[in-house]
């Protein structure tokens, strides 16, 4: 039941977020982990002569390896009342890692296996999605798992 | 038909019932004793009104998966499903915590997305 205040939608908001007014779509392509980047490090240490080239590809790469799609509500969407993240190209085993913003910051991480996808998830209020793969394969500056991200707002 | 008081909701509360706040996530690795997920009362999320029950493992088609949700603060009718049946959706209820266990022992590993 919807005990907390900020579940408690009126009836009219209730309704209004099972329908939508408009989509945009996507593509999110992901460029592997922390076990990457950590790769990426002792190439570093063992190989001097490429330092500068190795570095520029880690200050580039998000931190903890997602890659964010749109914030819908900086791109003037407004928040995506559902959303579908479909598997375009990649490895079946590879393990995917998915973090929904609600409300301004991000919630629990969810581990699917990219077999997994396609993946609707609506009757929520999105700001935004990332994603990242446990796949490395691709390497430095390379694309792994390259998702089609369709949201309704 | 909704003869359990507390199964008795106002227009507003069916209606919230159908729309969600917040997600949260986890994994239960299933031994062949029940292992409980999170209980979502205690942990401030509130309950699930919707949940996604993802295999993660690879594992044989036939093995033999249990699950009981626990509604109203107590757990429910066993639902025997074999691993191949998974994905589950459960919604439209308002569940307060789920458990699993499994014939194989620890090898099944199943990712739990709940909607409240």
């Amino acid at each position: 039941m919807a005990t907390r205040t900020k579940t408690r939608f009126s009836i009219q908001e209730a309704f209004n977020l099972k329908v939508h007014q408009d989509y945009s779509s996507e593509q999110i392509a992901c460029t592997g982990d922390m076990a990457g980047t950590e790769s990426h490090w002792e190439s570093i240490t063992t190989n001097f002569e490429s330092v500068s080239s190795q570095w520029e590809h880690l200050i580039t790469d998000d931190e903890d390896g997602y890659v964010e799609g749109t914030n819908w509500i900086d791109s003037g969407d407004g928040p995506a009342k559902s959303v579908t993240i479909n598997s375009y190209t990649g490895d079946s085993g590879s393990i995917i890692h998915l973090q929904l913003k609600i409300d301004g910051s991000y919630g629990d991480t969810i581990p699917l296996v990219f077999e997994d996808f396609p993946l609707t998830i609506n009757k929520m209020l999105i700001d935004q999605v990332k994603l990242n793969t446990s796949d490395g394969s691709a390497g430095a500056g390379g694309t792994d798992e390259v998702f089609s991200v369709i949201s309704y707002h | 038909m909704a003869t359990n008081p507390l199964n008795k909701f106002t227009v507003a509360e069916s209606s919230n019932l159908q729309v969600y706040e917040n997600y949260s996530s986890e994994q239960i690795t299933c031994a062949t004793t029940y292992v409980e997920g999170t209980n979502w009362i205690s942990s401030g999320d509130g309950p699930a009104k919707e949940i996604l029950i993802v295999p993660y493992s690879t594992n044989d088609a036939t093995d033999v998966i249990s699950l009981q949700l626990k509604i109203g603060g107590s757990y429910g009718d066993e639902i025997k499903l074999l691993y191949n049946d998974y994905p589950l959706t459960i919604s439209g209820l308002i569940t307060d915590q789920i458990k699993m266990k499994s014939d194989e022992g620890t090898d099944e590993i199943f990712t739990i997305l709940s909607f409240h």
